[in-house]
């Protein structure tokens, strides 16, 4: 092709005479209204106004359309005003004739120095250079340009086609989620994937493809639709919008999508939400989120709509993380650098996602910089990070890392007093993301995430815990209907604890799960009314529940090490989105999800009828390598419907079951380094969940601001408490510790939410219990008689405000405040003098509540001047955690002191605590 | 604010929280429940002594009152039993009877018109303590017991302590005012011994080790600044060996209320030993009734063998003062001892130790 135009061009130039310039300047001007016309219409009239002969290719302009008024104006400037910005180019010689190209220029003047071959190269006109090469260096603004998608026909043939494709950002080439991607007329959208990915069928012909999202300009393509196509777009980082929305939410997503009791936050909205010490944390913007509760500050773990911590599954690009926090949980495991975006799904959990009972939290790292270099970090009191990211070949392969770590352990150091000396406190992770585009068709995600912890808390224990994933992934077109993925992943999770003071009894104690998943995920969209995803998923479990070792020559201990578990959980599953009516979706999916506990393996079977306690071990049966110890199975119903009553407002309704086969045990109600996670075995049943779920939602107009009502009801099954007194630590027998729970869980959940303009952010309000009881009839002991009591994290009322101000485009400025009733905690009731010391008599599980929770913060957000060109772009956050330096109970308890009974109330935070926090972007 | 403290307050703000006096709301017990105290002592020609008494509501601070009248008796599997006298209120002794070991003994109380009982226990033999051990650590002793069973089926142990300690006024005083006349002081009241018994539960366990040996178990801890340093210290361990289920009473008992608020505290929950009422689940008893002996050691440290440290004693503001007979009796101070005509005095607080807890009467032991 290129060959072709270098010729062209040098006839041109050689039959071009070289006549001055100024002969132009004669044109003669040309009028007319020109109205829809196809330019070789306008061609036509023009050439009989005027002696203009026009040279072009009909192919180039068979979709240009020409619909302007002239009056008297020179025909360069009607040309340049018909071809502002689009990629044709004119060119108009001194013998007027008029060459139209396609995205460069004719010259029709030779260069200078054109005869003067010999020293070309040293030459200073660089435009030709750019010529000859081909060097396309203007941007050609794609909006004007119309698309033909499909082997062009005439005419265009009726009916409906599909049009498929992946939008990007047109600076870093990393693919957009979340996009809506619509015509208006008829009014028929989609949504971008995960991976960027769209694809929807419309009727053919000439289309003004609108493309939104948030943060980015919104965008159009006029399209001639021929048959099914492939079509990728590329957006532009919306410059105005530094500080956009707080929830990325489709605009009107929320009443037009069938999908219910799902949030979606953007790393955008994570860095506003003020933190304790500072750094952007995904995990506590979630907590912010109606149907969410944490129990206390500390602590990351999540309670989503009554579910124990346990049960969400936590994916970070599709491999679980089973502990998502860092030092203490004060930090998440997620570098908010990494993360492009999460999902939490707490109520029509989408039929792809299993294995957990109460949510889904999707969390997905950004695609590294395709086109250039960059990175990022931050400082601050605590930690520092860094990330780079870039391209390994431009276009197709990139990569981010990111290093993220703390320097607690030297501001331990320098402290003077003993115990802070003695205790030690660090984290780092490691991220490491490559994308690698091999062809139109295929793309490849590698993954990989290291997380570290270790403390010591003056005393002579250390912890340590670990994480570590990897993923790989392949995204396969099919065809534009029918896309495909091929994930493999590998999660690990191990902790140690150990204790060298005493030689005698020094020891190390270790805990750890890997688990290898492979799944298979097809989307398929056979019409445009239906959006059919299917596939198959097997996990491979295995546990090592406890490893007690003695450490070092001296120590007596004896060893001890719990057989290892293993399991293999699998499932397939079909779901289909069908648009019955513009006003009526329905989405209904199906999961059957089997489970093997397997083998080597010895098991105690107990005597029936009495409880399971050593005493009553009636045989002790021995499994081989891979034999089937007991096999659970079961379907896993999902399915949501919407009903639109106004472009405005729509109610929505879903079903949904869950299982889950692996659970945590713990008997602290945070989640805690040392808690164990257990396999379902021929004792432990897994867990159902099942939870209806009726919701409201109404925009204003302009679907600036966003209002929902959802409710639920929801019950659990097959809970796991344990016993008083239960050790679950190096447990050969741990059926014989934990004590059959059932639950039920109840809510209603308000949100308003304003998404543009200089203010936003949202307020909810929460109303929800979750109730518990024991459901072992013959077991010893059955806590509060077996009544329903309030499970540890039972808030009932909840309001929670996120708002963002933003003054001009460098600074905002932040308020949240968060109301909840205390907690259940159990209270002593009596006292008494038991071995010379007063000692108590507790309440009934969980009879009382710690007094409310209040909390206000406040943060600043200041960036950098907005020059494009310069060395780094900063940013600083200031942030003020706890304004009100409310001492807001953690926890409540009595202690035996000096023959004195003493209550107290930790605080987590009792001040308000400041933090700076310097961001960099290189 | 200097670096020193702003790493300080970040660091309370990351590992201590802030802990605060917490008053329970208004909480009164349904019930008043029964209580324990006391086992079966193995050791020959002992006195077995079971006090009971009741649970009191958390506002009540008056002592817990005993269960009088209550028919006590210690039954053994093998149909013996023998009854337990009330002496003292409340408090049932038994004399002259030595459990016999391979036997199972209960305790029964009949109170109230209930029954309650113990499960049957079998005795447990404690092995001696090998010695209590002190270390100086972080400005402080650490104080430790060491023991070992030979036959490796003790494995259990918990043990308590009575301290002792002796320690001196700043000032000694001669004089002492009868009515409108100083007098020589009938006897010197400058030194003085205070004691304490164990309130925290010590226990531990040696099942997770291949010889029974307990190596320096930490019993208690005393800052080096502490008055029970002052002059000499001495600590009497008493060691018992308990059962399995004995020992997860004690360490259930112990977790939930000792070892507590940090982040990771279990959940407290009701917590009874091995007695019951025979009427009704819900009708508890607390304590935990067991058959064995004690083991006890006795150790003394004295100053002298301490690192030089410095006691505060509270008696740092001590001044003397020299004044008249007639200033004497207005104001009527302690008086040390003849100055010339007059005489140098203090406050009373500064000379006589007994305002500081102790007692004059040396322990016969001392």
């Amino acid at each position: 092709m290129s060959q072709l135009y270098r010729i062209t061009l040098l006839l041109l130039l050689l039959t071009g005479s070289m006549v001055d310039l100024r002969a132009q300047i004669t044109e003669k001007p040309i009028s007319g209204e020109f109205s829809n016309l196809r330019f070789e219409a306008f061609v036509q009239q023009v050439e009989a106004q005027t002696t203009y002969r026009f040279f072009y290719n009909p192919r180039e302009v068979d979709s240009l359309i020409v619909d302007m008024k002239v009056d008297k104006q020179p025909l360069s400037t009607v040309l340049r005003q018909l071809f502002q910005g689009s990629k044709f180019g004119f060119a108009i010689d001194n013998q007027q004739r008029v060459y139209i190209t396609v995205n460069r220029l004719i010259r029709t003047e030779l260069p200078i120095g054109f005869f003067r071959r010999g020293n070309a190269e040293t030459g200073s006109d660089s435009t030709l250079s750019a010529y000859m090469t081909e060097t396309q260096k203007k941007r050609v603004e794609p909006e004007a340009k119309t698309y033909e998608i499909g082997k062009p026909t005439n005419p265009i043939r009726s009916g409906r086609a599909t049009l498929s494709g992946l939008v990007r950002n047109v600076a870093s080439g990393e693919p957009i989620v979340g996009a809506a991607v619509y015509i208006e007329n008829p009014r028929i959208g989609t949504v971008t994937d995960q991976f960027g990915h769209y694809s929807f069928t419309l009727p053919r012909g000439r289309h003004d493809l609108k493309l939104r999202s948030i943060g980015l300009k919104d965008t159009r393509r006029r399209i001639i639709l021929y048959a099914d196509g492939k079509f990728d777009v590329e957006m532009e980082d919306d410059v105005i919008a530094l500080k956009e929305v707080v929830i990325e939410a489709e605009k009107d997503a929320n009443i037009s999508g069938v999908q219910m009791g799902q949030e979606r936050v953007d790393i955008k909205s994570i860095k506003q939400v003020p933190t304790a010490l500072g750094e952007a944390d995904l995990l506590r913007v979630i907590q912010t989120l109606p149907g969410v509760k944490t129990v206390g500050e500390s602590s990351t773990g999540l309670n989503v709509r009554g579910g124990a911590t346990d049960q969400n599954l936590i994916l970070y690009n599709d491999a679980p993380i089973y502990n998502s926090s860092h030092l203490f949980g004060f930090f998440s495991a997620f570098n908010p650098d990494m993360i492009k975006s999460a999902e939490l799904y707490k109520s029509a959990i989408p039929s792809r996602f299993g294995g957990r009972l109460s949510s889904v939290l999707d969390v997905q790292t950004r695609d590294g910089n395709k086109k250039k270099f960059v990175g990022s970090g931050g400082i601050g009191l605590l930690t520092g990070r860094i990330t780079v990211e870039g391209p390994i070949l431009k276009d197709k392969t990139s990569f981010i890392a990111g290093f993220r770590s703390t320097y607690s352990d030297w501001l331990l150091r320098q402290l003077s007093a003993k115990s802070f000396q003695n205790s030690r406190a660090s984290f780092y992770d490691i991220n490491l993301h490559v994308t690698h585009d091999a062809n139109e068709k295929n793309t490849f995600y590698l993954t990989g995430y290291w997380s570290q912890d270790r403390f010591r808390l003056n005393s002579d224990t250390t912890y340590g815990y670990r994480n570590q994933t990897a993923t790989l992934k392949w995204k396969h077109i099919i065809t534009n209907k029918l896309y495909s993925v091929f994930t493999g992943s590998y999660s690990g999770y191990e902790y140690g604890v150990s204790s060298e003071k005493q030689p005698l009894s020094a020891y190390q104690l270790d805990f750890s799960i890997n688990q290898s998943q492979f799944k298979a995920d097809f989307n398929f969209y056979p019409t445009n009314q239906h959006a059919l995803d299917f596939g198959l998923s097997s996990i491979y479990y295995k546990l090592s529940p406890g490893n007690f070792q003695p450490k070092g020559e001296k120590s007596l201990i004896i060893p001890d090490v719990v057989p290892s578990e293993k399991g293999v959980e699998s499932a397939v599953y079909i779901g289909d989105r069908f648009d019955v009516s513009p006003k009526l979706t329905i989405s209904a999916g199906l999961r059957y999800s089997f489970y093997s506990y397997l083998g080597p393996n010895t098991v105690y079977q107990y005597a029936t009828g009495v409880p399971k306690s050593v005493n009553t071990i009636v045989d002790t049966l021995t499994y081989g390598n891979n034999k089937a110890i007991a096999t659970y199975h079961g379907p896993e119903y999902r399915v949501a419907l919407r009903y639109a009553l106004s472009p405005t407002a729509s109610v929505k309704a879903s079903f949904n079951r869950t299982r889950q086969y692996i659970q945590m045990l713990s008997n602290t109600t945070v989640i805690s380094p040392t808690d164990i996670w257990k396999l379902s075995d021929q004792s432990i049943r897994p867990q159902v969940g099942d939870q209806f779920a009726l919701g409201f939602y109404k925009n204003n107009q302009t679907n600036t601001i966003e209002t929902s009502v959802e409710a639920y009801y929801k019950t659990m099954s097959n809970l796991l408490d344990y016993r008083s007194g239960a050790s679950l630590i190096l447990n050969h027998h741990i059926e014989t510790d934990v004590v059959n729970a059932e639950g039920m869980a109840y809510g209603i959940e308000f949100l308003v939410k304003k998404l543009t303009g200089k203010l936003n952010g949202w307020i909810s309000y929460t109303y929800a219990r979750t109730l518990l009881r024991s459901t072992n009839i013959n077991n010893t002991e059955i806590i509060n008689s077996g009544s329903y009591y309030p499970s540890s994290y039972d808030k009932p009322h909840d309001v929670t405000m996120v708002g963002n101000y933003k003054i001009n485009r460098r600074f905002s400025l932040s308020l949240n405040f968060t109301y909840s009733t205390g907690r259940p905690i159990t209270l002593p009731v009596s006292k008494y003098i038991l071995d010379n010391s007063p000692r108590l008599l507790y309440s009934e599980r969980n009879q009382y509540r710690i007094p409310d929770y209040y909390r206000a913060d406040f943060a600043m957000n200041i960036e950098g001047n907005h020059k494009i060109k310069k060395l780094a772009h900063s940013s600083w956050t200031i942030s003020v955690y706890n304004l009100l330096g409310r001492h807001n109970a953690y926890s409540v308890y009595f202690k035996s002191e000096l023959g004195r009974i003493n209550g107290y109330q930790l605080s987590i935070f009792g001040e308000p605590i400041p933090s700076v926090t310097y961001n960099f972007r290189f | 604010m200097n670096r020193q403290k702003l790493i300080g307050w970040l660091c309370i703000a990351l590992v201590g929280g802030c802990v605060d006096p917490y008053r329970p709301p208004e909480i009164t017990s349904p019930a008043s429940y029964l209580v324990v105290n006391g086992f079966f002592n193995s050791a020959p020609g002992t006195t077995t002594t079971i006090r009971l008494s009741r649970t009191q509501n958390l506002t009540d601070f008056k002592t817990p009152a005993v269960e009088t009248k209550a028919i006590v008796t210690i039954e053994s599997q093998n149909k013996a039993v023998y009854t337990l006298k009330e002496g003292t209120p409340g408090s049932y002794t038994l004399a002259g009877v030595t459990p016999v070991e391979g036997d199972t003994y209960r305790l029964h109380i009949q109170t109230r018109g209930t029954d309650y009982y113990s499960d049957y226990v079998p005795m447990v033999k404690t092995p001696p303590i090998d010695s209590v051990s002190w270390d100086v650590v972080d400005d402080g002793l650490q104080i430790s017991a060491n023991t070992h069973d030979p036959q490796n089926n003790t494995r259990y142990y918990r043990w308590e302590y009575e301290a002792t300690w002796e320690y001196y006024s700043q000032y000694y005083s001669s004089l002492e005012l009868n009515g409108n006349r100083i007098v020589s002081r009938q006897f010197p009241v400058n030194r003085c011994w205070n004691s304490e018994s164990s309130t925290n539960i010590i226990t531990t366990s040696t099942t997770r080790l291949s010889q029974d040996i307990v190596s320096k178990h930490p019993l208690t801890f005393i800052p080096g600044t502490s008055i029970k340093l002052e002059s000499r210290y001495s600590i009497l361990v008493k060691q018992s060996s308990l059962t399995k289920a004995g020992f997860e009473y004690y360490d259930q008992l112990a977790k939930i209320t000792q070892n507590i608020g940090s982040i990771f505290d279990p959940q407290p929950s009701q917590i009874t030993g091995n007695i019951k009422s025979s009427a009704s689940a819900t009708d508890l008893v607390l304590g935990f009734f067991r058959v064995g002996n004690v083991e006890t050691k006795r150790i003394f440290i004295t100053k002298s063998q301490l690192p030089r440290w410095y006691t505060f004693t509270g008696l740092e503001g001590c001044v003397t003062d020299t004044l008249g007979l007639k200033d004497i009796l207005d104001a009527k101070p302690a008086i040390l001892t003849e100055y010339l005509t007059e005489y140098i005095t203090s406050s009373e607080y500064c000379v006589d130790c007994r305002l500081r807890g102790g007692v004059l009467t040396k322990p016969a032991f001392w």
